[in-house]
């Protein structure tokens, strides 16, 4: 229903007549291209989702979460884990940056979304990570869309960088969607962490450089045909 | 030159600061106090004498010394109020810091008499005018209506405190001085009731009468008492003052009766308090630095709870909103029956930040948020990590999220020397049964896992290990066991632990 082309059409049009109701968002990301070619190009847009899809649970997507929290402490600012499964391993943090992280510990998906949104509502902290990377499948496909387009609408305001590890894309109001498509091996056990963390195989699987609902349906195309 | 505050009918006044309308109403307090130890029976209250009054209760026909019952029989609307020692406690706390911040040389002299030696002060200059200014606006708020005079003594000062109607001032010149208290009657002094009934029989009317008889007679035939007083009158000599500190801290406490059973009465009495404390902070100059919580309960236990104000403020409705959120979440099976609040006060930060130094946009805010996050998830799920050990297996535990002022310098950090990726712990631990079998080269043995809750066994494609860890061997808490690295046919890696006995998977790297 959502992607009917005479919605789209109508969307268009609506945007055309009110310009000012889709503007492009304060901040937005750089355009990247997939895949990813170096980690540190990765910028996450602020007032945004991002989401994160880990369809294997030994992709990396800790192993870039921990990445992400080392740049945003890098940059002076705090950040909070909100860990769904109780998984977190914060022993390779420094120990000045595990003074700027805020880790929320929760055993079930619904607990986890309510903290995010008391934290996305607090518009306090510059970046938080919403970590469901073990939650089963069926706990997350519980979760009713709407939940996500309320964290957008909250997220919207602010400069927030929100980022949402999942096991299957199931954010759609995220504006950068990335897949990760590493897999580990035994011998990675040895390799040093930063090399692994620039190893890892990024693909951006959805952009929205404009925030507005009228280039939804460019996307989905953009995906169905990738 | 000194200064006196004095508050008529202070203990009325202290009952009825929380409740400003209330001096404006025929009310009359009895000489039952309230202690937070003993219940004020009913009985006991009904014998009591009112030993103050309001203007209007006095008016209505209501004297002092009457019972409870007398009082309304002449007032019907006259309202009862027992003294509260607690309140007594938080006026004379906010009388003598208001004190402080004219002089640091301040006497608690009695109750509700603040003494202030303006010697050495900026208001010695201009003291009328800034006691003016003073009565005016800033001990109103308070809740304090007072009477404040000025002269050359602390005695003259008291006496002109007695008879002002808001602010007296008393030139400190000998003529003006004697016109002052020349027609001054003996009993506005604080003589023994023995020693103004032999001056009355003499004939010794008035102050100015006093200072007439000579100094020799004076001692010969009064003593010391009278022998000070006349001197202070006759010479201006002053007295030393019994210095006094105010308390840094500000409370304000009050007892309930009956007890509080809902939340919204106690949000109320809260806020009251707040505003109070505000003012005083505001009186000041200092603002909230920690915010210290104390209910006790009917059936006789307390609770206290200290809650550190991230971004010291003395604004009233962010502190009632740390507290109103604390109180949502918080339970008791019995009713509030006393509430106390103290303030450690703090400077407020000046600290500006620089260019390349980021902090919260609205700490008290996010101390806030805090408090929901735990009274949703509870205590121990929120917070900052801290490794204990690095050694022990999950040596990590919760510490509480401190808001410190970030900065560039924090972010630096010797280049990391981790290996490996991320890892993700499996808490609780899954247990799991496990064959290890001897391969036919004796190098690479091959190991079968069986999950505990399935009867499907899997073979791992490769593992590493084992490796042995074992700590804390010099007292109880001794552990030990065997590490494994396995990868099992689907990619995942897991450590697989062997302790006391038992197999469990620890977690899976990601």
């Amino acid at each position: 229903m959502a992607n009917s082309p005479k919605i789209v059409e109508l969307r268009k049009l609506l945007a055309g007549r009110f310009p000012e109701a889709c503007q492009e968002p304060r901040s937005s990301t750089s355009p990247l291209l997939p895949p990813v070619p170096d980690l540190d190009k990765l910028e996450l847009p602020r007032g945004a989702i991002s989401e994160l899809v880990v369809s294997k649970p030994h992709s990396g997507g800790a192993t870039l979460l921990l990445h992400l929290m080392h740049h945003a402490w890098k940059a002076g600012q705090f950040c909070a884990i909100i860990d769904a499964k109780d998984s977190f391993d914060p022993t390779p943090l420094p120990t000045s940056l595990q003074r700027k992280l805020l880790w929320v510990r929760t055993h079930h998906a619904v607990d986890a979304m309510k903290a995010t949104d008391l934290l996305l509502r607090d518009g306090n902290i510059p970046f938080i990570f919403l970590d469901l990377g073990l939650n089963p499948l069926q706990e997350i496909r519980r979760l009713s869309s709407s939940e996500w387009y309320r964290f957008q609408t909250l997220v919207h305001h602010t400069n927030t960088v929100f980022l949402a590890l999942t096991p299957h894309p199931i954010v759609s109001s995220a504006r950068l969607r990335i897949q990760l498509n590493s897999q580990l091996s035994l011998a990675d056990l040895d390799q040093s962490t930063e090399s692994l963390q620039s190893g890892l195989k990024i693909q951006i699987t959805r952009q929205r450089l404009v925030s507005s609902w009228q280039e939804e349906g460019d996307f989905n195309q953009e995906e169905a045909t990738g | 030159m000194y200064a006196v505050i004095y508050i008529p009918n202070f203990y009325l006044q202290a009952a009825l600061r929380h409740d400003p309308p209330g001096i404006e109403q025929p009310a009359g307090l009895l000489d039952s106090a309230l202690r937070p130890s003993e219940n004020t029976t009913t009985s006991k209250q009904a014998k009591s004498p009112l030993i103050q009054a309001t203007p209007d209760a006095l008016s209505a026909g209501v004297e002092l010394g009457m019972t409870a019952n007398q009082g309304r029989a002449r007032c019907h609307n006259l309202k009862i109020i027992s003294r509260s020692l607690t309140l007594e406690q938080s006026a004379t706390q906010a009388l003598l810091q208001f004190g402080e911040t004219i002089s640091p040389n301040i006497e608690s002299t009695q109750a509700g008499v603040c003494t202030i030696d303006l010697r050495g002060t900026r208001h010695k200059t201009k003291a009328a005018q800034f006691f003016h200014e003073a009565w005016g606006i800033p001990l109103r708020r308070l809740g304090l209506h007072s009477q404040i005079g000025l002269a050359a003594t602390p005695e003259l000062a008291r006496l002109a405190a007695k008879q002002a109607t808001s602010v007296l001032v008393v030139p400190p010149t000998r003529a003006a001085t004697f016109t002052f208290m020349e027609p001054m009657a003996i009993e506005a002094t604080e003589l023994e009731h023995e020693t103004k009934t032999i001056l009355h029989r003499w004939g010794i009317q008035t102050l100015g009468d006093l200072v007439q008889l000579p100094k020799e007679h004076v001692i010969e035939r009064l003593g010391q008492s009278v022998l000070k007083l006349w001197t202070q009158l006759s010479h201006l000599t002053p007295r030393p003052l019994k210095l006094c500190k105010a308390d840094p801290v500000v409370d304000e406490a009050m007892d309930f009766e009956p007890g509080i059973e809902r939340l919204e009465a106690l949000i109320f009495h809260i806020n009251r308090f707040l505003q109070q404390i505000a003012l005083r902070l505001e009186t000041l100059y200092l603002v909230a630095g920690h915010l210290n919580l104390q209910l006790r309960f009917e059936d006789g236990s307390t609770h206290e709870r200290l809650f550190q104000v991230p971004d010291p403020t003395r604004d009233s409705t962010i502190l009632l909103r740390m507290l109103h959120t604390y109180l949502e979440s918080f339970r008791s099976d019995s009713a509030v029956t006393g509430l106390a609040i103290r303030v450690e006060p703090a400077r407020a930060s000046e600290r500006q930040l620089s260019l390349f130094e980021s902090d919260l946009k609205d700490p008290n805010r996010f101390a806030e948020t805090l408090a929901r996050l735990e009274a949703l998830l509870g205590e121990n799920h929120v917070g900052s990590p801290e490794v204990i050990s690095r050694h022990k297996p999950d040596g990590v535990r919760m510490k509480p999220f401190v808001i410190e002022h970030s900065s560039k310098e924090d972010s630096k950090s010797p280049p990391s020397t981790q290996t490996g990726p991320a890892f993700r712990h499996f808490r609780p631990p899954v247990q799991v049964n496990v064959n290890i079998e001897e391969s036919q080269t004796g190098k690479s043995p091959s190991a079968c896992l069986y999950l505990h809750d399935s009867r499907t066994s899997e073979r791992c494609q490769q593992f590493q290990g084992p490796w042995y860890r074992s700590g804390n061997w010099w007292d109880e808490n001794r552990w030990s066991r065997e590490e494994w690295d396995i990868e099992m046919p689907n990619g995942s890696i897991y450590r697989l632990v062997k302790t006391k006995g038992r197999w469990q998977l620890d977690g899976i790297y990601d």
